[in-house]
């Protein structure tokens, strides 16, 4: 329930934001939606990383679709990839890394602030 | 221990971040640059754009609008010229920003800001021909020029409006790609487009080639080898037509011009440098106009098609200007305001290359090896030293000092050396001084006939085209236009002192002097680079290239058509009739002793005798006749590899002229073959040897399409972004020109009727987004020799699709 609420949430705000703003802002998001939703830190990765990789690999898909792949053919070309199907894989990679790191250090930066409390009992 | 987990986790994350959205060396910031809300994912387009049906901009006076036709064809139609070249700036920019700008920083020598050091030596080449110089001298014109200057003004708004309205996401991809952001454009850079088509079409290596050959070979060998005269006899304007004016008198000069080739001149030699001889695309063209009386409608024909390297985006941009005072459409360049070649509704006009030699090189006489004074007749003048900076990209700034006399710049010194060109020579090129050529076609553009085109003229000065009009009063012409310095015989040839006025250009012939043809009683004007005139022209010229067989081929088309319709033009104008071939053949094939040919041999031998003479794209025989070209001619001039410097070999009308008329010169070099039949048998055999060799590379059969394959690559070689391998027929010297990725760069034809109209065409598309559809639009047109209509009659609101037009609005 938790994975599926943060990767619902990440999406949906860094789809409405990146209409905006330039690709970093998702770590921002997914980092937020860390804190309030997640606890462990792996699974918050794999909750931020599968819901900006999906989120960009969508929308590029649709791109690619709606306009024939008439220029993600050439791009794939260009960064030596033998498909378009590759070009929107490395697509979901990218934003996939970036969601999943921001994921991460939101549990981080929790458990930096969490820490200052009862430091007596941990190592 | 979890606070270093921590710590790291964020370390990386900040890290990875930065990385992904910094450039890096030649990777642009990948995250950016694949964001599908932001990056490359955002140029796809499915259909044109769809344009917001209104738009406030500041800079207007009144209310524009333009309508996109099916071809993406902006129709511009404004209530003042202020506005209308406002427009044409905003819409030309829309379509081709990251074109025009980095068209103009290859003009400027900028390209290393864009792509880094690879391109250090052309930046320098460029600024030490003097490109921003000549540039800043056309501003100070135009700035005189009120009129001028408020079109250009607003023409730069207009290109500026849209450059403000961009972001990252709607930035064109080579943006995006090599991780920068466009500049503001400026008067200046407008110039600049102006200068870079006139040093296109003035022939910098060539004249460089002509020099060096001229000392290398000694005048008698020069002037057997490259005559100045045609030899074919068909100049443009026709033989012994009287001239109606009285020639200026010049004096030649006394002073031995001819400098021996000392140290001074010679650079080091550099025997690691491969074939100095580099086959130059021959920036020509072909253009024609055709009487009433020889048209099945009663009314004028004017074609033009100019040849240029072919290259993605285009060189040109239709465009249709209405306002009140104008109503024209035709090609433009980007960068430009108004229409350089095409039509309005009294007159059409065409340009081809007149190619006369406006460039000469000096030697200076310096006093000392500071380069600071040189001698000039009984004073001492000193020199500019001019210090450029050429930015490099993610890399410290270059400087280079170049050094100019009154007579222009030194291109190759010690500083920058080049192993196939003479330094220490200073440029003098007309280039350098342009007039105020924006005018000049500001009033073509709104000419109305006759008087009001040969008005314009004067203010072109470059370069120096061949102008071919044609009006719906039924007046056709051909005139040159440009600035045409008045020579004495031979003068440019060689290399000349610099130290004396004696030397330099005495003056210009006089606009009234130029050689120009109106209404002859054969019915046709026609220019394709040929020469220009026979020798009773009185004022002496050369040219650095003129055409031998497309000249003559199109006046032998013209001359037996009548009842021409539109349908002939368009099939001249595609015509790939080898008129070399033709001529030339059936004596090349009496030379071959058929009995020493083996199998493949007597093959390709049966073939050329099938040959139809027709370059077509499936056939065989063009390809073995090229490849028998190029060997005759490697084999004949084979001592032109041996000299230091870069020089042409004499053309194939020229070769064929001294086998026909002066087979025993001992200018013709045989080397170890006993006589001419011998070399031309063993070419023959080498040529097909070598077809084979392709054939085995390839892996195909050796058709022209695939052997002289004709490409069009992307402005800055971006491969995906390119097109290789068309399939289209033609070649050098035929009226269909292309060769590698040089040919038609652009094809019109006019029909003047009572409201002219035209067909157009181009190999590329109107958007210069590799995204779109229309970025290759037209090119399977192109190929096939068919065109779109071009109409100054814009269809009426009710006929035009949605989301096609655009109204601009005042802020």
């Amino acid at each position: 329930m938790r994975f599926f609420l943060q990767v619902v949430f990440t999406s949906l705000v860094s789809c409405i934001l990146q209409q905006f703003v330039a690709p970093w802002a998702v770590v921002f998001v997914a980092a937020i939606f860390s804190m309030l939703i997640q606890t462990k830190t792996s699974s918050a990765f794999l909750g931020g990383f599968a819901a900006i990789s999906l989120l960009w690999m969508v929308k590029a898909t649709i791109i690619d679709v709606y306009t024939d792949s008439i220029l993600s053919v050439k791009v794939a070309v260009l960064l030596g990839l033998r498909s378009t199907i590759l070009l929107i894989l490395l697509t979901g990679l990218i934003g996939g890394v970036l969601g999943g790191l921001g994921a991460a250090s939101g549990q981080q930066i929790l458990k930096i602030f969490k820490r200052k409390k009862g430091a007596f009992y941990r190592i | 221990m979890h606070r270093i987990r921590s710590y790291s986790i964020l370390g990386i994350t900040l890290l990875v971040t930065l990385f992904l959205n910094l450039n890096i060396g030649k990777i642009p910031p990948i995250a950016k640059f694949l964001d599908p809300f932001q990056g490359f994912w955002q140029n796809s387009e499915a259909k044109p754009m769809q344009l917001p049906s209104h738009l406030s901009l500041s800079g207007l006076q009144d209310v524009v609008s333009i309508y996109l036709d099916e071809n993406l064809i902006p129709h511009i139609q404004a209530k003042n010229d202020k506005d209308l070249y406002f427009a044409q700036g905003y819409i030309t920019a829309l379509h081709r920003l990251w074109q025009m700008e980095f068209q103009t920083h290859a003009a400027a020598g900028r390209v290393a800001e864009v792509v880094g050091p690879v391109a250090i030596n052309y930046d320098r080449l460029q600024r030490r021909k003097g490109m921003v110089y000549a540039a800043k001298n056309a501003l100070d014109t135009v700035q005189k020029d009120p009129v001028i200057n408020e079109i250009v003004t607003a023409y730069t708004a207009g290109v500026n409006a849209y450059i403000n309205s961009l972001n990252y996401k709607k930035l064109p991809v080579e943006y995006k790609l090599l991780a920068y952001t466009p500049e503001s454009w400026t008067p200046l850079k407008t110039m600049l487009v102006i200068v870079q088509m006139a040093d296109n079409m003035s022939g910098y290596e060539q004249s460089l080639q002509h020099i060096h050959a001229f000392h290398l070979l000694g005048e008698d060998k020069f002037s057997f080898l490259f005559p100045d005269y045609d030899l074919a006899h068909e100049p443009i304007i026709p033989k012994n037509t009287p001239w109606n004016f009285k020639p200026l008198n010049l004096k030649p000069s006394s002073i031995d011009t001819k400098i021996e080739f000392d140290n001074k001149f010679v650079p080091i030699s550099d025997s690691q440098v491969p074939n100095k001889i580099q086959a130059l695309p021959n920036n020509g063209s072909n253009n024609w106009a055709i009487s009433g009386k020889k048209t099945v409608t009663g009314r004028p024909y004017l074609a033009s098609d100019p040849h240029l390297n072919l290259r993605l985006p285009s060189i040109w941009y239709g465009v249709h200007l209405q306002s009140p005072s104008v109503n024209v459409a035709g090609g433009t360049l980007p960068g430009t305001p108004g229409i350089l070649i095409g039509f309005n509704d009294s007159i059409a006009w065409g340009l081809t290359n007149a190619a006369w030699a406006v460039r000469d090189w000096y030697a200076i006489d310096f006093k000392d090896s500071t380069r600071a004074e040189y001698c000039y007749d009984s004073l001492l003048l000193k020199s500019q030293f001019v210090v450029e900076e050429i930015k490099v990209k993610n890399r410290e700034s270059v400087f280079d000092t170049v050094v100019y006399t009154h007579l222009g710049p030194i291109v190759y010194d010690d500083n920058f050396t080049d192993p196939n060109h003479c330094k220490n020579l200073a440029m003098k090129w007309v280039g350098h001084y342009p007039g105020n050529e924006i005018l000049a076609f500001y009033m073509i553009n709104r000419a109305k006939n006759l008087q009001d085109f040969e008005h314009a003229l004067q203010y072109h000065h470059v370069p120096v085209q061949n102008f071919a009009f044609a009006s719906v009063q039924n007046d056709i012409a051909m005139e040159i236009a440009g600035k045409l310095p008045a020579r004495w015989k031979n003068q440019g040839k060689s290399i000349m002192p610099g130290n004396s006025f004696a030397c330099e250009w005495q003056c210009y012939i006089p606009m009234s002097h130029y050689p120009k043809i109106v209404n002859p009683k054969n019915g046709y004007v026609s220019s394709a680079n040929e020469r220009a005139t026979d020798k009773s022209y009185p004022y002496y010229y050369h040219q650095f290239y003129a055409e031998s067989y497309r000249n003559r081929r199109i006046n032998q088309v013209l001359s037996q058509l009548n009842k021409i319709d539109d349908k002939a033009m368009m099939r001249l104008q595609n015509d790939n009739y080898n008129l070399a071939a033709q001529e030339n053949l059936s004596l090349l094939l009496s030379y071959l002793d058929t009995a020493q040919l083996d199998t493949p041999q007597q093959q390709a031998y049966q073939t050329l005798l099938d040959w139809n003479f027709l370059n077509e794209a499936e056939q065989v025989a063009p390809s073995i006749f090229r490849a028998w070209q190029n060997q005759l001619s490697d084999m004949l001039w084979s001592s032109f590899y041996d000299y230091q410097l870069s020089l042409q070999k004499p053309t194939f009308f020229q070769t064929m002229y001294i086998i026909k008329n002066h087979a025993n010169s001992n200018h013709l070099e045989l080397g170890t073959y006993q006589n001419l039949q011998a070399l031309i048998t063993d070419s023959f055999k080498k040529a097909v040897r070598s077809l084979q060799a392709w054939q085995v590379e390839h892996k195909k059969l050796y058709k022209w399409r695939d052997y002289h394959a004709i490409s069009i690559p992307h402005l800055a070689q971006i491969a995906p972004f390119s097109i290789s391998n068309l399939c289209i027929g033609g070649g050098e010297s035929i009226i269909n020109a292309n060769e590698g990725s040089h040919g038609v760069s652009m094809r019109i034809i006019v029909s003047l009727d009572k409201t002219p109209k035209a067909w157009f065409i181009y190999p590329g598309g109107q958007s210069g987004n590799p995204g779109s559809p229309h970025y290759t639009k037209f090119i399977d047109d192109w190929c096939k020799g068919k065109y779109i209509n071009l109409s100054i009659v814009a269809p009426d609101a009710s006929k035009r699709a949605s989301g096609s037009e655009i109204t601009l609005i005042p802020q």
